[in-house]
Parts: structure tokens; sequence; C-alpha cells
């Protein structure tokens, strides 16, 4: 092994290893969602995960981020291996280096949009005035008007919870933000304002984005383009 | 420094202490959080939370109320029984309670009614006691004569309003009151005479005759068949007793006075007097059992009261945890540990049920209120009533220890009826949560 050779790309942010996942379908007829796979993410990437519905997306997203165990094979993320941890230190180790941002639904409906979004900080024990500021600051970057800090997910529309649901990801300082489909319940004018959203956040603070998606928008904006077929990666490319 | 010694460096505690400390702000902490969700969960279906929410305001409302009633009947048994037999605290010489000879005595009763009138709102009397034979024309039984002040015994005794046939010692009679069942031994009736016979203190065998004046009939045959009262005048002369001695001397308080201080306080005042102070507790070890029988008779009331309650917690809380698959896998997914997502569940329960236990001891408080101004009359059961001795009205009494273990199970109760949802909620498989929409 070498170590600290200048040219050598540094320790991976998210590292997966000869990852399986076989499900059991309802009469108990094994599928095998991943088969093996390998799949090295740097910090710092913005990269889309596409490939046909059945593929294995949304079962990778789901192992990287520690929402599932694999049936075998190991996911480290910022050097941790996730399969080391027990259920209540990976909810820790979550809320400390992860966001998710999933399809729909996002939000808690007993919450005000604010309260959504420091849901997180609030967890990690962050001061209330930090709290305010950074809430402040993230809505505003997202464009949503104070009128609706106070309403609950049900009185805000899908994209005003989709970036509600972007707020609350940021405003912890996650290492590695995973997104399953965010613009798939959107209009083609909201998702696209959406991703320039994020991939500004992302050239700006440098936070790592991995999405899962069928969306054209998502992988024309992407700048790694990983497909997946049958469970396994049927193609990698860097882009411009 | 050897290693041997340094077990007990204070540094080595500091570490677990932090630990521990830093986990409960934390707690504490996500604890404002967690209950805010388990807050606003509560009215999400308002009417269901209502229902819970009245089912538990009517069994504490049920609880307190039962157990007003039971507790303020009891008590009045109990201090029926204590008065009986001889107060509250009774004050006699060293070792009489051990070893009750008549040659134990307070020697002089003055310095001891001194210390005692004293205490606020006790009274006392004086007695002298000693042991006997009760002849009629043709039985006889062993008894305890018992000399009594006629005035004060009427005025705060227990056994001048248990007469059912003539009539107590009048201030100057010279005659004897006995009970029903021992004038019914030894078959003598109001105004025949009986001859008394005991050993004086100087040793020799004394006796002389009295009339029946009257017949009582108190809670305990037993005691009916071996206590007769006379003059302490008149036990004096018999035994030779001097004029300010006592057997005891018997105190009784006020309803609901715990006698345990002031027995402190006499023994301090009466000290190097050769006398010894006993509470009813100290003396009388069934009836503080019978006391804390109630206690668990409690416990149970409230097991009875609130299982029904604990079923339907168990099953709204299986249908809350399914209803919030999606968030609860959002929450996992976010960083909510399981424990949090336990503990969600059990604040909401405990909200709800410190609404209900609310509303139900507002309720029972106005109930016992207006119950403690008017009492509750059961002279139509009186015949009955007569029999345990309490008296026909009854007093509802609220004792704090009572209520306190009684909210205690109740919480403990709903805790064990959450655990089993509040678990299963903490197990859910995220990936499975979250494809529920
Ligand atoms: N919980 C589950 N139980 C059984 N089979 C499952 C489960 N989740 C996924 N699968 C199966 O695993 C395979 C991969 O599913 P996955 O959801 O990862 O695909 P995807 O690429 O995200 O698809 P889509 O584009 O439709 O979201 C599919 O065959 C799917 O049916
Ligand atoms: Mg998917």
């Amino acid at each position: 092994m070498h170590s600290s050779n200048l040219g050598e790309s540094p320790a991976p942010l998210v590292d997966v290893n000869g990852l399986v996942k076989v499900y059991e379908d309802k009469s108990h007829v094994p599928v095998r969602a991943l088969s093996g796979l390998d799949l090295e993410v740097q910090s710092g990437e913005f990269t889309a995960i596409a490939g046909p519905s059945g593929s294995g997306k949304t079962t990778l997203l789901n192992l990287i981020g520690g929402l599932d165990a694999p049936t075998s094979g190991t996911v480290t993320v910022a050097g941790q291996d996730l399969g080391q941890l027990k259920r209540s230190t990976l909810a820790t180790f979550r809320l400390n280096n992860l966001g998710f941002i999933f399809q729909a639904y996002n939000l808690i409906p007993v919450l005000s949009a604010e309260e959504n979004a420091e849901f997180n900080l609030l967890l990690q024990g962050v001061s209330k005035t930090e709290r305010r500021r950074r809430v402040t600051q993230e809505f505003s970057d997202l464009g949503i008007e104070p009128d609706l800090f106070g309403r609950r997910p049900a009185k805000l529309s899908g994209g005003q919870q989709q970036r509600v649901a972007i707020a609350r990801a940021l405003v912890s300082r996650p290492k590695l933000i995973l997104a399953d489909e965010p613009t798939a319940n959107l209009d083609s004018k909201t998702g696209a304002r959406l991703l320039d959203k994020m991939r500004d956040l992302n050239e700006r603070t440098g936070i790592t984005f991995l999405f899962s998606t069928h969306d054209p928008m998502v992988i024309a904006r992407a700048r790694r383009l990983v497909i997946l077929r049958d469970g396994e990666i049927a193609s990698d490319d860097l882009r411009a | 420094m050897s290693a041997r010694a340094a077990w007990w460096n204070p540094r080595h505690f500091l570490v677990p202490i932090s630990a521990v400390a830093a986990g409960a702000v934390d707690f504490l902490r996500t604890l404002q959080m967690l209950g805010r969700v388990a807050w606003r969960n509560i009215w999400r279906n308002p009417r269901r939370s209502w229902v819970l929410i009245s089912a538990v305001a009517v069994g504490v409302f049920s609880f307190l109320g039962t157990l007003a009633y039971v507790d303020g009947f009891s008590m009045q048994l109990i201090d029926a029984a204590i008065r009986l037999q001889g107060g509250h605290i009774q004050i006699a010489g060293q070792s009489y309670f051990e070893s009750p000879v008549i040659h134990t005595t307070v020697r002089d009763v003055q310095p001891v009614e001194t210390a005692v009138q004293v205490l606020p709102e006790v009274e006392y009397l004086i007695r002298l006691a000693a042991p006997g034979i009760m002849n009629s024309a043709d039985q006889a039984a062993g008894v305890m004569i018992l000399g009594v002040d006629p005035a004060r015994e009427r005025a705060f005794g227990q056994v001048p309003s248990l007469i059912t046939e003539g009539a107590y010692l009048s201030d100057t009679d010279e005659g004897i009151v006995v009970g029903a069942a021992l004038a019914e031994q030894l078959r003598s009736q109001v105004g025949e005479r009986i001859v008394l016979m005991a050993n004086s203190l100087d040793g020799e065998l004394s006796a002389a005759a009295f009339r029946i004046t009257g017949l009582f009939e108190s809670t305990s045959e037993d005691f009916d068949k071996t206590h007769v009262f006379l003059h302490r005048a008149e036990v004096q002369t018999l035994i030779g007793f001097a004029d300010r001695e006592a057997t005891s001397i018997a105190l009784f308080l006020e309803r609901g006075v715990d006698a345990s201080p002031l027995a402190t306080q006499l023994r301090a005042a009466l000290a190097g007097q050769d006398l010894e102070v006993l509470t009813w507790r100290d003396r009388s070890p069934l009836m503080v059992m019978m006391d804390e029988t109630m206690n668990l008779a409690n416990i149970i009331l409230v097991v009875i009261l609130f299982t029904a309650i604990g079923f339907t917690l168990i099953n709204s809380f299986l249908m809350v945890i399914y209803e919030r698959l999606r968030e609860i896998g959002i929450m996992m997914a976010n960083g909510v540990r399981p424990s949090q997502v336990r503990w969600i569940l059990y604040l909401e329960a405990i909200l709800m049920v410190a609404v209900g236990i609310f509303a139900g001891t507002l309720l029972a408080t106005g109930l016992i209120a207006w119950w403690h101004a008017n009492g509750l009359d059961l002279s139509a059961f009186s015949e009955g009533l007569r029999a345990f001795g309490s008296g026909s009205v009854i007093y509802p009494r609220v004792d704090l220890r009572h209520v306190a273990t009684g909210y205690a199970t109740i919480l403990v109760m709903v805790s064990l009826a959450v655990a089993w949802p509040a678990w299963k909620a903490s197990r859910f498989q995220i990936t499975a949560a979250l494809h529920h929409a």
C-alpha cells in the first residue's frame, strides 16, 4: 500500500464494496436487487444514478444511507463502516453526516415549515439563535417566503415541501445528501429551479450530492452519471 | 503514588459522571421537541383523543371518589376502635404496656396534665385500671376494672355513646357500667347488684358491691365482656391508689391528626419522670396493618378501573403507529433514535393521561368538597353501620399517600400499555416505513 502519495486520490467519501442485496418477494422468492456492486464517491461530487425501473437505484441509496442492511458487502461512509454500527449509533451517524430528500412527503405533518427545517438541528442540540439564523438563511436562499414559515406541510405545495426538505437536509451541514427522485413529483419548471439551487450549493459549499433519478433534467445537470442495470453498474461517466 | 491507592481518584469518576450528565442534557433538550411532536399528535384525531381523555377522567374521578369514601369510612372505623381501646396516644408508667401490673402507675397526674394541656386540640381521659372478678348471684367472670371521671368520659369517651340500656355513670352515681354481653353472661340486669373482687396494692383481697346503671355494646364483644367502668374514686378505695395516681392517661386527637409528632413532643416534655408514651400505631399493629391494607386495596382498585382503559390505549396506539408509519420512517432516516421514537409515543400517552387526570381530579375535588361539607348520611343502613362503630354519617377522607400511590399506578399501567406499540414502532424497518405513503 502506498501512503500519502501526491497525485493519489484521497479516501473516498463513499466506498461501496461487493454490495449484494437480496429481497424476498411476497411469495418468498428471492429478488436480487444489487449483485456485487462496487462504487466510490469522492467528496464534492454531484452525481446521478440512473437506470431503468427496478435496476436498484433506491436500494443502493438506502444502503449508502444506512436505512437498510445489505445481504453482503460493505458500505463505508466518511471512513465509517456502517455495518459496524448499532441501530441507535447509526441513527446518530445519519443525523450528523447525512441528509435525505425523498420523492415526496418528506415532512412531519404536525410541524410547521420552520420547525421541520430545524428538526435535525434540535436533535443535534444547536442553539435557538443559531437554528433561526441557519433556517432563515436557507429559506431565503431557496426562495421560501416568510409567510410560509409557520405553515404545516398540508398547506404547502409539492415544490414548497421539497424546498423545506432540502433546507432541512442542508441546515445540519451534512457531508452527503442522498436524494431519491427529488423532482419526480414536481413540474419541470419547479424541478429545474431546485436542481440549479442544489448544484449551486454544491459548487459553493462542496456538499456531496447523490441522486437517483429518471429525470433528464437531473441527468443533464449531473457531473457524473452512473447507470445501473439489473443491480450492476452498466456505465459510469464523468461529464463536462 | 501506588497503583493500588489510585482507584478512588476523582478523575476516574469524572468521565462516567460527565457522560451521564451529557446524556441527561441531551435527553432534556430533545424532550422539548419530542414533546412538541407528541402534543400535536394528540390533536390530530381530536375525537379519539377526547374519548381516551374522558375515559381517564372518569376513571380518576371514580377512583378518587371511591378512595375518599373507603378511606373516610375505614378511618372512622379505625378511629372508633382507637377511641374504645384507649386513645391515639397513651401515657403510662414505665414498662406498663409490656407488663401491666397495678403497681406500675403514673404517680402524679399533675405534670402530665400540664404537659398535655399545652397541646392544641387534644382531649384526655385519666383512668385507673386493675384486674378483678365480677360476681353475680350465681356466676363469675374475670374483668378489667376501669376507674373513670364520668363527666370527662361523657364529653370525650366512646362508651357513653354506646349505652344500649340504662344510663352511663352520672357524676355522683356509685354504680357500675358493664358490657351487655357480660351482663348476659352473668345473667344480670340493669338495677341489679354485682360484687367486684380485686387484689389491692398491699396484696389483700378487696371487695365491694355495685348496682348496674347501664349496659353498653361496642364493636368488640371481647371488649364488652372484659371491661367494666366505675368512678375513679371507687377504684381508688377498692385498690388503694393515691389521690393523684393514675394507670394511664388517654389522649384523643382530632380526626386526621398524626399522633407521632405529638408523642415525640410529650416524650421530651415528660422525660425523666419514669413514664412511657405510646401511639396507637405502637400499641396496635393490627390497626396499622388495616391501614396498610387500604393502600393495597387502592392499587387493586386502580388496576381494575384502568385495565379497560389500558387495552383501549394499546389498541389506539397500534392504530396510531400504522397511520404514522411514513413519518416515523422519515424521522428515523433523519437521525431520530429508536428510543426517541418510543419517547414520542410515551409522551403522547402521558400527556393525554395527564389531561385526563387533571380533569378527573378537578371533578372529584368538587364532589369531595361538597361531600365534606354535607357528609354522606347512611342512617338508612345505620343498624348495620352501628355494628362497625363508624357512626351513620360518613365523611370523605383524602389521604395524599393513597392518592399518590393511585396516580403512580395509573402511570405505570399507561406506560405498560404503550410499551408494546412503542417498541413495535421503534423496530420498524425504515425502508418499509418509507415505502408507506
Ligand atoms: N422491500 C422490497 N421487497 C421486495 N422486493 C423489493 C423491495 N424493494 C425493492 N425490491 C425489488 O428490488 C429491485 C430493485 O428495486 P429498487 O426500488 O431499488 O429499484 P429502482 O431502481 O429504485 O426502481 P424505480 O426506478 O422504479 O424507483 C426491484 O426488482 C424491486 O422490485
Ligand atoms: Mg426507486
